[in-house]
């Protein structure tokens, strides 16, 4: 209360300004006059004062009334507002008259408190926005911890925590069984609504205007009401449309509605088949709703009941889909107003803990303790700040130097012109302007550098930030749409880092103009006299530079040599001239079998997609310019792969039955071929020996790659040997041995790969061109198109495209780190540039009279050289000492040399090196070339 | 006669106290602190101002201009209820302080 009344006061007086100093004047003069008055009459005995005497008394008894009334104003917080304004203007001014300093300070400060602001941007759309739901800071995410194994007959995890069942204790999860769900959402207490929701899913819509891919999820019934939401049209589905037997709806998310269907107001109640199965449209979610992820859209939600008919599931299989066996369920809930997460915590452990302890076949052994753990989901489901976070963080560390350097580099700038503005300094500080006073013009003048830079920098960044977007959106495996329309976390950091940048790059050369002796500044020329502590000042902001460049070349070198590695290693097949194709069959879970489901009616290809499929590699490879066309199951470098055991009978019976872990391949006819991969031993597949799904050949065979032959055949010639999955199937007859080729990612090795022969639709296309592979992409679109109507693809890239996506990180983070690494070593050039080039101004004197004295040219060259050199060494050992102690955060991302690999740190010394000497060069040539008298006369 | 500057701190005291006896203005106050003093107290007068300036921020005094008996205009300051509530406070504390001294330099 006492410090509103008194800043309700503050503020009456701050449009009151000049009546508080004329009226302080006005009563300090009449006390003046009164005392004067006073003093003049005589008084015990003494003589009264003439009135000179007794004014100039007056005056000494009451001190400075200028500096009285100033502090009087400063009370009232009055002399900060005016003298900030006083300060501005003579920054403004200082700085038109430096403009060329002024133009480099602003432009450096804008590019690093940009790039902090897009990388920030980044983060901030990816892991900090809220949900766009009421509250979102009472949703939560179910996690558990236990003790031991559990006990599952299925498992499914969406990346949206860390998921770990190895040995290390405790085991942790997020997915949870439908009888855990059914359990929460009737015993609990806590929560104002649970919900359950499967993975994300891409699904193939088709309507009457074609079909199309949506992203989308199944979810409970509670899905909408716990996140609070209202349909913007018709209605959300509930617990009733989640019951077995329930008519299938769907509801759209509102971008979706507008983009695929016109914003139609007439669409509820409509027809469209998803996955082939008719759906109802019941509803059209809010504006601004785009799922459970920050950043990633979905467009369509489905009641969890649906999945059954959409998919094809047997009853049989259902029944174990919602038993306590399959885990594959991530849950949701909103706590109950005043319920606190620990509280609810501790409730829902209980309930966990009877769900899965108890009943026929329980999941934990008893002991296990079983616990719950709720963790915040109001930023959504975490997949992708799993995914992106300690990429945004390392980015985030590398703009934050880029910011140190860019301060660390005005601040040498500054220092040298504060000393040569000593000499105005001092005579104000003579005049009786107070130390304070002087140090705030100062920061104020770098607070005004920064504030320009900042506000270069926010239009840089959100440029930048935007491209960013960009590239990680269309590089990588999710095309993302990330909010980048800065909100007050942004602004915030913004305005920290602005004010932080102001402060370090202000602060020294402030405190350097500041803490000098008044009397010997006034009377030397500034250019005669050594600055002791400016001086070292500088040194250690140039040693400062060079340091935080060299570290952050060390890691710029690093990341690239990893990439270079990367990008050059064999892959074991041809990537040139090859292209990848997949397509989204409608009723794919029921693709693989012969007859189409009865309920897709709409689906317009007569035959099943297998043949669609078959018949669309035949046509592909008989395109003009087209060499070979196959499929396969998993695409090669895109990031996925199939493996699996088997059981291995060697035909020399030396080892009778063997079990092995390989990459399953499922291939089509020339998939060898397609590739460049080439046969080593035995021969390829024979026509026929590609089955349909329904009817298995009569003599399986398998083709094996080398590593597989040298792995578990140890010499053994592997033509003829037997291996096989299970007992269901028949042992399968290795005919080939094939070079190995990666499957899944770059960083992979060379892992041993079974190639079965298949007839299957949910495949990827992969075709060989002759010529340009792009050139043909617009006649494999048309041909597709016009065999397969239904099936919308999903994508069609280059073989070179999928593999610059797979390692799309590795090239965001080298790309950059590198740009930030040429930035910070021009401003590292610049700052020992300047630094010499204004000790050479300084020296001038010094260096005439050496001249005179005889000094040689040379001598006087390698005296500045050297001097440059001598802080670009210490410089250079402080940045490789601190890459030794850090670079080691960054194993992970390197690939193929070590964290502190000799070549690459000597390398960044010797160039930094190099550079420094041409950063000497310049200055020296100027000190060598200094007419001794004329430098001496100039004094 | 050797005069004595004020102990840091009780200044506010001093005005606050001068003010008890009625509105007073600047000169006057620090004549009546001399004054009362004995002259032994010596109040820098300059710094009367910022300080009743403060105690104009914190709501203890207010400030008035009055015409005076000698026909100037002056500023007269007066105690606020605050103010009042202010003085009993530190005349307290004042109180305190004192005994607590005097305990120590003359043991009973």
């Amino acid at each position: 209360m006492d410090w509103l009344s008194q800043t309700f006061r503050r503020l009456a007086l701050l449009f009151h300004r000049e009546r508080l100093d004329r009226e302080l004047r006005e009563e300090m003069e009449l006390h003046l006059e009164l005392k004067a008055k006073a003093l003049r009459q005589p008084a015990r005995g003494e003589a009264g004062l003439d009135e000179a005497e007794a004014r100039a008394a007056a005056h000494r008894a009451f001190g400075n009334p200028l500096l009285l009334r100033e502090r009087s104003r400063e009370i009232w917080g009055l002399e900060w507002l005016a003298s900030l304004g006083q300060d501005l203007r003579y920054g403004w001014r200082q700085l038109r008259r430096n403009p060329g300093f002024a133009a480099a300070a602003i432009l450096t400060l804008a590019l690093a408190i940009g790039a902090n602001t897009a990388i920030f941007s980044l983060l901030n759309a990816v892991m900090l926005r809220p949900l766009p739901v009421p509250q979102p800071g009472r949703l939560v995410f179910f996690n558990w911890q236990a003790n031991g194994f559990l006990f599952h007959g299925g498992f499914s995890s969406y990346g949206d925590c860390m998921f770990r069942t190895s040995t290390v204790r405790p085991v942790k999860a997020c997915s949870f069984s439908y009888p855990i769900y059914r359990r929460f959402r009737r015993d609990h207490r806590d929560f104002s609504g649970v919900f359950a929701t499967d993975g994300m899913q891409q699904f193939n819509v088709q309507t009457g205007g074609g079909a199309g891919l949506a992203w989308g999820r199944y979810d409970t019934g509670e899905f909408f009401s716990t996140l609070g939401l209202t349909p913007a049209l018709g209605r959300f589905f509930g617990p009733a449309d989640n019951r077995p037997g329930a008519a299938p709806v769907a509801v759209l998310a509102n971008d979706y509605w507008r983009s695929r269907f016109n914003a139609n107001p007439k669409i509820i109640g409509r027809e469209i088949h998803v996955d082939a199965y008719p759906v109802t449209i019941i509803g059209v979610a809010p504006r601004g709703f785009h799922g459970l992820h920050l950043g990633f859209d979905e467009n369509i939600w489905l009641p969890l009941a649906d999945q059954n008919l959409l998919s094809h599931i047997t009853p049989k299989d259902a029944a174990f889909q919602s038993s306590n066996q399959m885990f594959g369920l991530e849950l949701l809930g909103r706590l109950r107003p005043g319920v606190s997460r620990a509280q609810a915590q501790a409730a829902g452990s209980v309930l966990f803990q009877q769900a899965t302890t108890t009943g026929a076949h329980p999941n934990f052994k008893p002991g296990d303790h079983p616990q719950l753990r709720l963790t915040s989901a109001a930023h959504g489901l975490r997949l992708l700040a799993r995914q992106f976070s300690s990429t945004l963080y390392l980015l985030l560390g590398a703009v934050g130097l880029v910011l140190l350097i860019a301060c660390a580099n005005i601040a040498g700038l500054s220092l040298a012109r504060a000393s040569a503005r000593q000499r105005e300094i001092a005579m104000r500080l003579a005049l009786g302007a107070r130390r304070r006073r002087i140090l705030r013009q100062l920061l104020t003048e770098s607070l005004l550098l920064a504030l320009l830079g900042a506000a270069l920098g926010v239009g840089l960044a959100y440029a930048g930030a935007a491209r960013l977007a960009n590239f990680i959106s269309h590089g990588g495996f999710f095309a993302l749409n990330l909010n980048l329309i800065p909100d007050l976390r942004v602004l915030g950091f913004t305005l920290a880092i602005t004010l932080l940048a102001a402060i370090l790059s202000g602060l020294a050369p402030a405190w350097g103009a500041t803490g000098f002796a008044i009397a010997p500044a006034l009377k030397e020329n500034p250019e005669q006299r050594a600055l002791g502590r400016g001086w070292s000042a500088g040194n250690l902001l140039v040693v400062a530079q060079a340091g935080l460049a060299v570290l952050m070349l060390a890691g710029a070198g690093l990341l690239a040599r990893s990439l270079l590695n990367l990008e050059t290693r064999n892959i074991g097949f041809q990537p040139n001239h090859l292209l990848f194709m997949r397509l989204q069959f409608p009723d794919i879970d029921n693709a693989n079998a012969s007859m189409p489901a009865p309920s897709s009616k709409n689906s317009s290809a007569a035959m099943p997609a297998w043949q669609t499929a078959s018949e669309l590699r035949r046509r592909l490879a008989a395109l003009p310019g087209m060499a070979y066309a196959s499929y396969v199951s998993y695409v090669p470098l895109n990031g996925s792969l199939s493996s699996g055991s088997f059981y291995l009978h060697p035909p020399l019976g030396k080892h009778a039955k063997s079990a092995g872990d390989a990459i399953l391949q499922q291939i089509g006819p020339k998939y060898f071929a397609t590739l460049g991969i080439p046969l080593l031993a035995g021969r390829r597949f024979r026509w026929h020996e590609f089955a349909p799904p329904d009817s298995p050949p009569a003599q399986p065979v398998a083709i094996v790659n080398q590593a597989f032959a040298q792995k578990y055949l140890h010499g053994i010639n592997p033509l003829g040997a037997r291996l096989w999955q299970d007992s269901k199937h028949a042992p399968r007859e290795i005919v080939g041995v094939v070079g190995n080729s990666l499957v899944s990612s770059l960083r992979d090795e060379m892992q041993p790969t079974i190639y079965f022969p298949e007839k299957l639709a949910n495949f990827a296309f992969a075709m060989r061109t002759r010529g340009s592979a792009t050139a043909m992409m617009p006649s494999i679109r048309a041909l597709t198109k016009q065999v397969a109507p239904e099936a919308p693809i999903v994508y069609l890239r280059t073989e070179h495209r999928i593999i610059a996506r797979s390692i799309y990180q590795e090239r965001l983070i080298g790309g950059l780190i590198g740009l930030f690494a040429l930035l910070v070593m021009a401003l590292a050039y610049l700052g020992l540039y300047g630094l010499l080039a204004y000790e050479v101004a300084r020296r001038r004197r010094e260096i005439g009279i050496r001249m005179a004295l005889g000094a040689a040219k040379p001598h006087v060259e390698r005296m500045i050289i050297g001097r440059g050199l001598l802080l670009a060494l210490a410089g250079i050992a402080a940045g490789l000492g601190a890459a030794l102690a850090l670079t080691r955060y960054i194993t992970s991302r390197l690939y193929g040399l070590k964290p502190n690999d000799p070549v690459t740190l000597a390398a960044v010394g010797l160039l930094f090196l190099v550079l420094a000497g041409f950063a000497c060069w310049l200055p020296a040539r100027r000190a060598a070339g200094l007419d001794p008298w004329q430098s001496l006369r100039s004094e | 006669m050797a005069r004595t500057e004020i102990p840091p701190g009780t200044l506010h005291l001093l005005i606050l106290k001068t003010l008890q006896s009625g509105p007073q203005h600047g000169y006057g106050i620090a004549q009546r602190i001399a004054q009362l003093s004995s002259e032994v107290l010596q109040v820098e007068e300059g710094s009367l101002y910022p300080a009743l300036q403060r105690m104009l921020l914190k709501g203890w005094i207010a400030g008035e201009w009055r015409v005076s008996k000698n026909n100037r205009r002056a500023r007269y300051y007066r105690l606020t209820t605050a103010g009042k509530k202010q003085l009993s406070l530190e005349l307290e504390e004042f109180e305190r302080t004192v005994t607590a001294i005097r305990q120590v330099i003359e043991p009973a």
